[in-house]
């Protein structure tokens, strides 16, 4: 188990409001001009509604913290064939999201990375899909 | 048209020729405002969805993904302009998005009573029991909510039946009144009108509960909601305008917008629910 927090900068601005993102707004909770990845072990993995959910155990230099990182709405991701059997306890899994903004173990996922390497989207929609929907 | 029998045009007491016709007239458009009624129902019936499951339609823009869940059409107009000036090519449309949505909260933020003010600085995510846990939204944010919808007749009136939470709404078109004594609910008592092709829902006795979650804004149980819908074309669309009337909370009238396409080829799915942990 490990803990990795890369904490990159991206040029968005401020984005107070929720673009793009999830069922609730994650600007509320999450610093959306910020990522960080987190590696642990799967304890929980609920596909439920309002948002999946998936409770870590990460390594901090010896000690195991307690996360919890959610991704997109339930009923999106079934679309797009998520079954609810991505993950299981015990899996190590990396996510890549957004830090809370209280502290707290908290991180609003947009790609997680499966034990065999597969990267997947985790959130409702792409920012990055809309950059040139600007005009009709 | 029809003509009822015993309708013939009668000169015998020489009557001007309008009138026979016109009595014909009279008797029937009774009957042809009853077909006009049932048929007025028709365009809103079937299933909708937001930008969320169809957002592959190019209908949509970034300006929608900001308004996912409904948002003044001042903001979106202003964003929408935003998006369209060159100037801003290069500026990321969150940016802009936020940009527009200062002046949606400065808006909501002028409304407020002193009550609605408290209530607001009250009122933050992790407060909201809803947000992480198994419990479904009130009816601003049920109405307005970003997974798809279906209408669907059930006798006289209309159901709605919303994917979020698999949650089910009567409308009554039946030309009911709200009772007099009704327990406050999450969802409220609905009825429902067509006039001149608008869909009016005029909702009352809503427990209390948040308008949004990006404006913190709440609402007591005197709010009252009124939905019009009107169906567009090219591409078939539902356009929603919610009202929001609440003198404990509001000094004047919130008005959301959200859109809606018309998507027949989707099938709502089961939403499901667990009680979960708590953040750690």
């Amino acid at each position: 188990m490990r803990l990795s927090y890369s904490l990159l900068l991206f040029a968005v601005g401020a984005m107070a409001l929720a673009p793009a993102t999830a069922h609730h707004s994650p600007a509320m909770l999450y610093d959306l001009s910020l990522e960080i990845v987190v590696t642990g072990v799967v304890t929980r993995y609920d596909l439920g509604n309002p948002h999946m959910r998936i409770y870590l155990d990460v390594d901090n230099e010896g000690a195991t913290d307690a996360w919890l990182a959610e991704g997109g709405s339930r009923t999106r991701l079934v679309r797009v064939g998520w079954t609810g059997d991505e993950v299981a306890p015990g899996d190590e899994v990396t996510i890549r999201g957004h830090p809370s903004r209280d502290g707290s173990n908290l991180i609003h996922m947009e790609y997680l990375t499966l034990p065999d390497g597969t990267e997947m989207f985790a959130e409702d929609i792409r920012t990055e899909d809309f950059n040139d929907r600007r005009r009709r | 048209m029809r003509i009822p029998m015993g309708c013939r045009p009668v000169r015998a007491f020489c009557l001007p020729r309008w009138v026979p016709v016109a009595a014909c007239v009279v008797l029937v458009l009774p009957h042809n405002a009853s077909a006009q009624s049932a048929d007025a129902i028709e365009p809103f019936l079937g299933t909708w969805s937001g930008v969320f499951t169809a957002q592959e339609h190019d209908y949509w823009t970034a300006a929608d993904i900001a308004c996912f869940v409904g948002c003044p059409r001042d903001m979106h107009e202003q964003l929408s302009a935003l998006l369209a000036d060159p100037v801003n090519d290069d500026v990321p449309w969150p940016a802009l998005a936020a940009q527009s949505s200062q002046a949606w909260f400065a808006e909501f933020e002028a409304q407020m009573t002193q009550t609605g003010l408290q209530v607001r600085e009250a009122n933050s995510p992790e407060s909201d029991p809803k947000f992480l846990n198994c419990q479904p939204y009130g009816f601003v944010r049920q109405a307005t909510n970003p997974l798809p919808m279906q209408i669907v007749r059930d006798g006289q009136n209309l159901l709605v039946r919303y994917e979020e939470w698999a949650l089910l709404r009567p409308i009554y078109m039946d030309g009911r009144d709200h009772p007099e004594h009704r327990t406050h609910t999450l969802l409220g008592h609905s009825i429902g009108r067509v006039e001149d092709g608008v869909l009016i829902v005029e909702t009352e006795r809503v427990t209390s509960d948040r308008v949004s979650d990006e404006t913190r804004i709440g609402h007591s149980e005197e709010l009252r909601g009124i939905e019009r819908y009107t169906v567009h074309d090219d591409p078939r669309r539902l356009e929603q305008t919610l009202t929001l009337e609440d003198p404990v909370t509001f000094t004047g009238r919130l008005v959301v917008t959200k859109t809606w396409l018309y998507t027949p080829e989707v099938e709502l799915v089961q939403d499901t629910c667990f009680q979960q942990p708590g953040k750690p």
